[in-house]
């Protein structure tokens, strides 16, 4: 069968279910006991299990097998979860995103086999490494049955019997496993009883099983005569019988602590490999949306209803009727606005979809650092154009561990401080007119300016006798590429990627960043992002005859200069002065390439604005202001600078967006 | 056997294969783009969809002209990837040629190399699409 088509399903589904794992498994750390999170964890790891076997990947269904066995075993009370587990099945769930990056990129699983971590999650429950065979090994009855279970083999022992377990497995071919499944129990119970399976009954019968199950059966035969009798169904490939002579209790405590170095050092490496294809792939299948079905329902409304009034119009335009006519445009127009909302509203999801998988790095953080700090989210549920969420992981990324890493103190600091031991970090999303407002702060140290002030000097980026400058033009510098003010270099810093980075896809995404410090107070990053990149508020204006739209959201004022205004300083730069701050100026008409006589007295100057820079922009003509549908230039003219996209006006016809990042860009 | 669609470039017979081409259309207002080269005079709006279009002879070297009331715009569909619209003076016919009617003499202009093929006594450069989009030529 083929089931490329169900993959795009697959990924999502996954992708779900190993976040619920890491949520659970972080609230499990805190409440070890609490077993209905233990549950709710086996069951993602269940379903997960027959999602991989279902769509053929093996590797990932023996890793999930594995990890279910243990939390089935913590489920029904015969393991104590702690903390040497918990770093086990993070680590088994780490592994499961790299094989799901893995299918994300390349449609199949890969060759890692995580045999390390299937051993260390077999040794939890003692079981036999992977290397060694499963066939003739001392089997831990005790985590397998319950122990009611245990009883029945007891009271069959006394009474003489003999007790097997019989692992059986099918043929990979094999069609109707249940059907298979049940000729087997069928035939074991002319020889005997079968007291326990598993899975359970009720799941193999449901075909909730790959190609193996296990059964135990109490029996006066011997072992041989059962398995040749099993053997004899077609379609069994293979019958393991294992006789259980005692069933005292093995316990499973000695090896927990297993986690080889060899494990380790393979893991990493798959994380490796997994980001080299990462990199190369991962737009292809990242563009699905799951939809409210009752959100489409009402876009499909509103459609059908736009179809109707659309041939109304046409049917009136024929005889036509002035006041009807205008009534019904004024229709249209009401129906199509909501149907831009009701469209908007599928793109949008909440930002929960990046902020799910903070708290487990920010665990993962505080360990590699030796701090100690909380991470506390708020506005999960704001919503924001998909394609922004998207982009949004990075950044956010960067900003927390920068407030672990640079922001939070050491313990031991924080108390001579007078602080708490424990840092706080806040990461909060909310809605601000047509903004969505995120905010990453920190109780930290803060900003040090005299610090961040030198190094600039030291960079020959500001000079001995400049240091009048507000604290706010010297944070700035934070944002130009490769400053940090880390002294030494650490894991975390050293990787190359600075606020700049930050900043930059910030501003991509058509929103901007600031900074609010305070020493020994703390640090807040506050991001500012457009609800959505579809529509924009635009300024139009006119160079020559070409219309161009301005991105309003970049725009701090329009003004009016005489001529005489226009200053020019060194190198032959032209300026203008607003209210004592020096702006520089350009022309539109050069910057797109025309000619045109610009020879009044009077200049409209735009002033965009680039984070805390501003630049002004001498424009032909305004148009006025309005809303306009961003769309792409396409692929063909991908990397055209100064042009961000293009927008079709009300008569048909085509104006360029200008980017004004590149507009202002001295 | 495939399917060309023949069209006229100034007084030359050029051929491009119809599984390529998604629509024709008359001329209609381009808005130029700023920055780009000489041959993208600029986009159109397509039924709601920006398309970024191509003067063919600018970009292979045919000399230029006024667009006529003949000029028309193949849009042409790059592997689902992208659309693009080229310019062209003339659509004459869509024609079958079979391997045997293409010749396997080449022609080289401005970087650009035709296959040739006969049909009907015309001689049709026949494009290599790859070339045309993504070749860089000199411009002129």
């Amino acid at each position: 069968m083929d089931m490329s088509q169900y993959l795009g399903m697959f990924i999502e589904e996954a992708r779900d279910h190993i976040q619920s794992l890491n949520d659970n498994m972080l609230k499990l750390e805190e409440n070890p006991d609490n077993l209905q999170l233990i549950n709710e964890i086996f069951r993602s790891a269940h379903t997960l299990k027959g999602m991989a076997g279902t769509m053929g990947f093996v590797n990932m269904q023996k890793l999930t097998h594995a990890m279910e066995n243990v939390l089935a075993a913590a489920r029904d009370g015969k393991l104590k979860i702690n903390s040497n587990i918990m770093d086990v099945l993070f680590k088994t769930v780490d592994a499961l995103e790299e094989y799901l990056d893995v299918i994300v990129a390349t449609g199949s699983e890969g060759t890692e086999q995580n045999i390390g971590l299937v051993n260390s999650l077999n040794s939890i429950l003692g079981k036999p490494q992977e290397q060694t065979g499963v066939e003739g090994k001392k089997v831990s009855i005790s985590l397998e049955y319950d122990e009611f279970v245990m009883r029945a083999i007891e009271r069959a022992h006394s009474q003489g019997f003999n007790v097997y377990k019989l692992d059986v497995e099918l043929d990979p071919n094999c069609l109707l496993k249940s059907a298979r499944a049940y000729l087997v129990f069928k035939a074991v119970e002319e020889l005997g009883e079968i007291i326990h399976s598993k899975p359970p009954v009720q799941d193999i019968e449901d075909e909730k099983f790959d190609f193996e199950f296990s059964i135990t059966i109490v029996s006066k035969e011997p072992l041989e005569k059962i398995r040749e009798r099993i053997l004899s169904i077609s379609e069994i490939r293979e019958v393991k019988g294992t006789e259980i002579k005692e069933t005292k209790d093995v316990t499973a405590t000695e090896s927990q602590q297993e986690v080889t170095k060899g494990q380790e050092a393979q893991s990493t490496e798959t994380v490796k490999v997994v980001r080299e294809q990462k990199q190369a792939v991962t737009k292809k299948t990242s563009q699905t949306v799951r939809v409210d079905i009752e959100r489409l329902d009402v876009l499909m409304n509103l459609v059908s209803e736009l179809i109707i009034i659309k041939s109304r119009i046409e049917g009136l335009a024929k005889r036509y009727n002035g006041r009807q006519f205008e009534e019904s445009i004024e229709y249209l127009e009401r129906i199509t606005t909501s149907l831009h909302d009701a469209v908007m509203k599928v793109r949008m999801v909440p930002v929960e979809r990046v902020f799910s998988r903070f708290p487990r790095m920010m665990r993962d953080l505080a360990r590699e650092l030796g701090k100690e700090f909380e991470l506390v989210m708020s506005g999960e549920d704001t919503e924001i154009d998909r394609t922004i969420v998207d982009e949004l992981g990075d950044p956010l990324i960067h900003l927390l561990r920068n407030a672990a890493d640079h922001g939070i103190e050491d313990p031991e600091e924080r108390v001579r401080n007078g602080k708490p031991r424990s840092g706080l970090i806040k990461l909060s999303a909310y809605h601000d007119g047509n903004n969505v407002v995120i905010e990453v702060e920190d109780d930290g140290k803060g900003i040090d300016i005299e610090k961040v002030k030198k190094k600039a000097i030291e960079k020959g980026l500001l000079k001995e006798d400049q240091l009048d400058l507000s604290d706010q033009e010297v944070i700035d510098f934070l944002f130009l590429p490769s400053f940090s003010t880390k002294d030494k270099v650490t894991n975390l810093s050293g990787r190359g990627v600075g606020l700049d980075v930050v900043k930059t896809k910030i501003e991509q995404l058509g929103g901007m960043i600031e900074v609010n410090t305070e020493k020994g107070k703390g640090t807040r990053f506050v991001i500012r992002l457009p609800l959505t990149l579809a529509i924009i508020q635009a300024l139009l204006v006119t160079v020559a005859d070409e219309i161009y739209a301005i991105p309003i959201a970049s725009i701090k004022e329009i003004i009016d200069i005489a001529k005489e205004d226009i200053k020019t300083v060194q190198k032959g730069r032209e300026i203008i002065m607003l209210r004592n701050q020096v702006i520089p100026i350009k022309y539109l008409h050069k910057i797109v390439g025309r000619d045109i006589d610009l020879d009044k007295k009077k200049y409209t100057v735009v002033i965009v604005k680039r984070g805390e820079k501003l630049t002004g922009i001498i424009v032909d003509k305004l148009l006025g202001q309005q809303d306009i549908v961003i769309k792409s230039l396409g692929k063909y003219l991908e990397g055209i600078k100064l042009v961000s996209g293009a927008t079709i006006l009300g008569d048909g016809s085509v104006a360029m967006i200008l980017d004004p990042n590149v507009l202002a860009a001295v | 056997m495939e399917q060309y669609l023949i069209f006229r470039l100034a007084d030359e017979y050029y051929g491009l294969l119809v599984s390529f081409i998604e629509n024709i259309e008359k001329m209609m207002p381009i808005t130029r783009v700023p920055n780009t080269k000489e041959y993208i005079k600029g986009v159109i709006n397509l039924r709601g969809e920006i398309v970024p279009v191509i003067d063919l002879r600018e970009k292979i070297g045919v000399p230029k002209e006024e667009f006529g009331d003949e000029t028309r715009i193949l849009i042409v569909n790059w592997k689902n990837e992208f659309k693009v619209g080229l310019i062209i003076d003339e659509v004459l016919d869509v024609v079958y040629l079979s391997k045997e009617d293409v010749d396997s003499a080449t022609k080289d202009r401005n970087e650009f190399s035709f296959t040739i093929a006969k049909y009907n006594n015309m001689l049709i450069n026949i494009i290599n699409l790859e070339d045309v989009l993504f070749k860089k030529a000199e411009e002129g």
